[in-house]
């Protein structure tokens, strides 16, 4: 790795995510020692952030599973390849957002959405009460043509920056570490939020206040 | 849409909008079938055996960052070694049609004609033995052979092919050789000493001693014409005697053959005495006028 990267990484990690690449390193040096059961702890430490970030690419909740096992089986066949240059989570996520490429790529004529249900929470709660004061049936229509339009508009973003608002928006990564998985500059990560927010503002329009 | 909201109590953006995404999470009853799938995938990755090809490309992916030196490195030895088995080969058939020997020896007959077509005219065509073959081709030095091959007549060619020898010979009686001969005793030569089984295998066909080749002697275009002429004769005079009786062909005829005919003609028809204009007699010859 070259230095300025190493020096950058360095910066722009937080204390948290070291420590937390320091355990993981920790776990996979187990398992590629032999320690099978020991993925299992990654599997769930991982398991719904990956599904989110592949859900959230692709909008589809069976291909979300099915891509999300993928990513775990091939992390483990070439577990003994990861040397720990970059923190597992980061080696992970890359090769979720490679096979969630690959696979929109094969079906990018056959697009079938299927959602998740919006799990209500202090948050999201005071979102929607913010959007409508209905209650009932009525709030729950109206949650269901939100969630639609919100998948509709970013349907409608181009791969690349639908992967950098998911990744950054959603998943909450810093710009270096979508940098860093998606193999680019940081400066191409934030043009790219840049004009994918833009687009995102005109779709929604009618939501914002 | 817009009618389904009233007075939100709050600024809305598009980072709240997004964090909605956030909540979309699966049921946790999703995860534990989501695990029993995990478990089935990961022991039929771990039965299922993998291609060639996969584990070439994991290799391969081994190394790196040495990939492009290990390609390039791959490319140059690969190059080099087809360079090296080409020249090889071209440098042996080279050697035994048309390469350098062969060359120096036309080169050597054309500088002396006369000292090469001596031996070729007036060899007493003696079989001589042919050259020993040695072991291996790699032992032959282009050297020697050079030394060897201005010394090759149509001798040693009989000697090697002993049908194509006496070919050589019925011309060497007649004139000397041509280049192209000499060029092919030479290579014959040549390949007799570097390939001795293909050359042997040439000399005795199978079948061939059945079919022996007869010497054939040049015939001269004096002697050739006359019996032309004497053959085409009677053929001749056949093709005008079928012509003449299908009335096709008709010869002039003589005057007299022509008056007789005539007479007759009118002597045939009725009342020819009629027809006498005028009627002589003088010696012994009448002459009548119609």
């Amino acid at each position: 790795m070259d230095l300025t990267k190493v020096i950058s990484k360095t910066l722009a990690t937080t204390p948290e995510r070291q420590q937390e690449a320091d355990a993981d390193w920790e776990v996979v040096k187990k398992v590629q020692a032999g320690d099978v059961a020991a993925f299992d702890k990654l599997i769930l430490k991982y398991r719904e952030r990956v599904y989110s970030i592949i859900y959230n690419l692709c909008a589809n909740r069976e291909d979300a599973a099915d891509l999300t096992q993928c990513t775990f089986i091939k992390a483990f066949q070439s577990i003994n390849r990861f040397q720990g240059q970059a923190s597992f989570f980061t080696w992970l996520y890359r090769i979720a957002v490679n096979a969630t490429l690959t696979h929109l790529r094969k079906n990018k004529l056959r697009t079938f959405f299927s959602f998740e249900r919006i799990t209500e929470e202090d948050k999201s709660s005071e979102i929607i009460e913010a959007l409508t004061d209905r209650t009932g049936a009525d709030r729950e229509t109206f949650v269901k043509e939100l969630q639609e339009k919100l998948n509709e508009a970013l349907q409608k973003l181009s791969i690349n920056h639908r992967m950098v608002v998911t990744l950054f928006e959603i998943d909450g990564l810093s710009h270096n570490e979508i940098a860093e998985i998606m193999n680019c500059s940081v400066g191409t990560v934030r043009s790219r939020l840049h004009y994918a927010k833009q687009l995102l503002q005109a779709e929604l329009q009618s939501y914002l206040r | 849409m817009s009618d389904h909201r009233f007075n939100p109590p709050s600024r809305v953006t598009l980072e709240d909008l997004l964090c909605l995404k956030r909540a979309e999470r699966p049921p946790p009853e999703f995860w534990s079938e989501f695990e029993r799938e995990l478990r089935q995938k990961q022991l039929a990755a771990l039965v299922e055996r993998r291609s060639w090809w996969r584990e070439l490309a994991a290799a391969y992916g081994r190394f790196g960052r040495l990939r492009f030196p290990l390609g390039a490195t791959a490319v140059l030895a690969l190059s080099f070694l087809s360079i090296r088995y080409y020249s090889q080969l071209s440098g042996e058939s080279q050697l035994i049609a048309g390469g350098s020997p062969v060359n120096q020896a036309v080169a050597l007959a054309a500088a002396k004609p006369h000292d090469n077509a001596k031996p070729l005219a007036t060899a007493p065509l003696a079989r001589e033995p042919a050259p020993e073959a040695p072991t291996s081709v790699s032992s032959v030095h282009s050297t020697a052979l050079a030394a060897e091959v201005p010394q090759t007549t149509s001798g040693q060619v009989s000697a090697v092919i002993p049908w194509l020898g006496d070919v050589l010979d019925n011309r060497a009686g007649a004139s000397e050789l041509t280049p192209s001969a000499r060029t092919i005793a030479v290579n014959l030569a040549t390949a007799a000493v570097i390939e001795p089984e293909l050359v042997d295998a040439l000399a005795h066909p199978r079948g061939f001693e059945e079919r022996a080749m007869p010497a054939v002697r040049p015939r001269h275009t004096a002697e050739v014409l006359p019996t032309a002429a004497a053959v085409t004769e009677p053929r001749r005079a056949r093709l005008l005697a079928s012509l003449g009786s299908a009335g096709v062909y008709a010869p002039e005829l003589s005057a007299p053959e022509h008056a007789k005919r005539s007479v007759n003609r009118y002597l045939a028809q009725d009342g020819w005495d009629r027809s006498i204009s005028r009627l002589e007699a003088e010696g012994d010859h009448l002459s009548i006028k119609f």
